[in-house]
């Protein structure tokens, strides 16, 4: 046999994806694939479908387990090693809380929403890509948990995170913006999810959080986090994939794609602020502030963006210029906001210290020194006064992020921003224009919304009639897995472990 | 504008319409220049409960941590419904002031304005 | 000024050839080192080149291993056997 030319990338990519759908004969098409007309995206050749990584079946298996092997190899180093002993401070547990509790089940409602997509759209090329994706996101929900339940047996408020998905208030602000994509249709998920979530805003989900945990001497999160990142380098070009070719396949589809994005920046902007606020308060080193990451990740490369897709019509997402206003302020109204409410959070609460502060007015200036340095040390005063603040009072919540109404108006940072908007004969509220706007675009979505406290005031939660009985509900040890962190178990477990550590160390020396 | 929906219909009633709180109403309240209170506070209180009588034994007690508390005049603020002004009658009950499911209250206290000058 | 593309990876020994082929082939790339991470901007195009890992890493490599070490991108991407390139079209 003849050696023939090798085949390139390109030529031999079409050959093993390309051609092996069909057009039905024994059902309608549209019978049998009944989801991707109804948003009104008129698709006339999905054949100009480009997939954006030439990646077969062939090379995603082998680089997948690549990374597998690598990851497993350091969890087990990790925990054989006690590698919980070398991070920069209890505190930071907290951070690694809040992922486990508010990102990881979106992994998992990722993983059951590409399915579904992944079936849904008729170009086979799209499907695959769901599809792939669909394992990706299931994988991460499985390299999370096991990445994160060696801390399980040694921090508090690790425990009930499947539990609380659907009970405690602050996780609902994760899980209605993911159920608000997965009751959408195929078109509006993708451009949400991958497009607007893991495109645009990603970076400030995993740079932050993992970066974070490396600074901090997490390893397993570290390890996880970058794993998982490359998987997410695919989502992020499937994201813009699909909206190149939404735009590019008929006018029809900008101002529905438009649509889309203004909707999709504000609430992943939203969702956002919490890790944010994580970066900013969280973590006892500190990497970048969230002023900085929003200038590199939105104003630089989230711009930069909209800029290339401007030859189709597409302008920068409504908003957009609120979100830079407040990114001087919104770590510190929330950290203060989630430090009150601490008696219903599965993590802890603290004031920071003093370089912390001194770290905070480096970054953020003059305006955090007059109103939330003094802010923060008042409530030092009270917990050295023995009368550590807590506001036991359910608060209001916006009607679409769902996240408290804490956020102040952006000209004004001394009244809390409230737009009033009514449907269904019920007024409701929302915390910015941003989340007003999608309000009044599909009202009979959130009209349908669970409101935490308003559960809880209708006896929805359990029974429960106030924070401590709401707490209990969320299976929360009082004090053990909530509320403030000094005098925690978590705290003083912690001082014991170092002590030990060192005197180990001396001893042997 | 309506979302875009398969089958023929997609109408919902609202999770928090007022039938569904027993009698009572859930009303909002934000002491305005007191940012202690990261968000307005809601309450579930039956409509015929007196305004003075929510304020002194619900609102008051709640909101014990601020200095500026102990000396808050009720009859001395100014006041917002819905985001309107409004001149409440503190001896009238919530409904007879007109205070209704999922209204929006908010107060000023002149003189007591918050921490640090910045409304804190 | 022009919008930048920029790749990011991670810091550890096997990802130094691919860094260093990138920087070497991309005269106007920032290389910005975080925990972890490298994160490489360049204005407007970024070219990854097969080749130059080559030199570098002394052995025969497939641009996809990228995949193992990726944390990260920007741009429109076009990929073949011997270039990965970033790109806004301006």
């Amino acid at each position: 046999m003849a050696q023939g030319k090798k085949l390139g990338l390109k030529e031999r990519y079409a050959l093993l994806t390309r051609g092996l759908d069909w057009e039905t004969t024994y059902q309608p098409m549209d019978k049998v694939f009944p989801y991707d007309k109804y948003e009104g995206i008129r698709i006339k050749d999905w054949d100009a479908w480009a997939d954006p990584f030439r990646l077969t079946m062939d090379a995603y298996w082998k680089y997948q387990a690549e990374k597998e092997r690598k990851l497993y190899a350091i969890l087990d180093a990790f925990q054989q090693n006690n590698g919980q002993l070398n991070i920069s401070d209890g505190r930071y547990l907290n951070a690694v809380k809040l992922w486990l509790q508010g990102i990881t089940p979106l992994e998992y409602a990722a993983h059951r929403g590409f399915a579904h997509v992944g079936r849904g759209f008729r170009g086979a090329g799209a499907r695959i890509a769901c599809q792939m994706q669909s394992i990706d996101e299931l994988r991460h929900a499985q390299t999370q948990l096991h990445a994160f339940s060696h801390y399980n047996k040694y921090f508090n408020g690790f425990h009930g995170f499947a539990h609380m998905r659907d009970r405690a208030w602050y996780l609902s602000i994760p899980k209605s913006f993911f159920e608000d994509a997965l009751s959408a249709g195929p078109f509006e998920f993708v451009t949400s999810i991958s497009f607007a979530f893991e495109y645009v805003l990603t970076n400030l989900l995993f740079m932050p959080f993992v970066s974070g945990a490396a600074y901090n001497g997490d390893m397993a999160t570290t390890t996880f986090g970058f794993s998982a990142q490359s998987d997410e380098s695919r989502h992020m070009t499937l994201g813009l994939e699909v909206v190149k070719f939404t735009l590019e396949q008929h006018e029809d589809n900008v101002p529905i794609v438009q649509a889309w994005l203004d909707k999709w920046f504000w609430r992943g902007y939203r969702l956002l602020g919490l890790v944010g606020t994580m970066m900013d308060y969280m973590l006892p080193k500190k990497v970048m502030s969230w002023k900085e990451a929003w200038e590199i990740y939105w104003e630089e490369n989230g711009v930069a963006l909209f800029h290339d897709l401007g030859r189709y019509g597409i302008r920068l997402p409504k908003h957009h210029e609120v979100t830079v206003k407040e990114k001087h302020r919104l770590t510190h109204e929330m950290w203060p906001t989630l430090y009150q409410y601490g008696n219903a959070l599965s993590l802890h609460t603290w004031v920071p210290d003093d370089a912390e502060l001194d770290w905070l007015s480096e970054k953020y200036g003059e305006l955090f020194d007059r109103m939330y340095r003094p802010r923060l040390l008042f409530l030092r005063e009270l917990e050295q006064r023995g009368e550590r603040y807590y506001n036991n009072r359910l608060p209001m919540v916006c009607q679409v992020c769902q996240i408290p109404i804490f956020y102040t108006e952006p000209d004004d940072p001394t009244t809390q921003c409230v737009r009033i908007v009514e449907a269904a004969d019920t007024k409701h509220h929302c915390c910015s224009d941003g989340c007003a706007d999608i309000f009044r675009r599909e009202p009979e979505k959130y009209v349908q919304a669970l409101i935490p406290p308003q559960q809880v005031y209708r006896g929805e939660a359990g029974g429960a009639r106030d924070i401590f009985e709401y707490a209990k509900w969320l299976h929360l040890e009082p004090g053990a897995d909530t509320s403030e962190y000094r005098g925690s178990p978590d705290h003083r477990n912690w001082e014991a472990w170092q002590a030990a550590h060192k005197s180990t160390a001396a001893d042997a020396a | 504008m309506a979302v875009k929906h398969l089958g023929e219909r997609y109408e919902f009633l609202s999770e928090n319409r007022a039938e569904r709180y027993g009698g009572d109403i859930n009303f909002y309240i934000r002491w305005q220049r007191h940012l202690l209170y990261a968000c307005p506070s809601a309450y579930r209180c039956p409509p015929d409960m007196k305004l003075r009588d929510f304020l002194e034994q619900m609102y008051r007690p709640d909101h014990g941590a601020h200095p500026d508390t102990a000396k808050l005049d009720f009859a001395a603020c100014e006041w917002w419904h819905d985001q309107q002004p409004w001149h409440p009658d503190l001896e009238q009950s919530l409904a007879a002031n007109g205070v209704a499911h999922m209204s929006y209250i908010e107060f000023r206290s002149p003189g007591l304005d918050g921490m640090h000058g910045m409304g804190n | 000024m022009p919008d930048k593309v920029f790749i990011a990876l991670q810091n550890i020994a096997d990802a130094q050839p691919i860094i260093a082929a990138i920087l070497g082939d991309n005269p106007a790339a920032v290389a910005h080192e975080t925990p972890g991470m490298v994160k490489i901007d360049c204005p407007t195009r970024l070219v990854v080149r097969r080749a130059s890992i080559e030199e570098r890493i002394g052995r025969a490599f497939d641009l996809q291993e990228i995949h193992v070490n990726l944390i990260s991108l920007g741009g429109n991407i076009d990929e073949d056997d011997d270039e990965f390139v970033l790109s806004w079209r301006v």
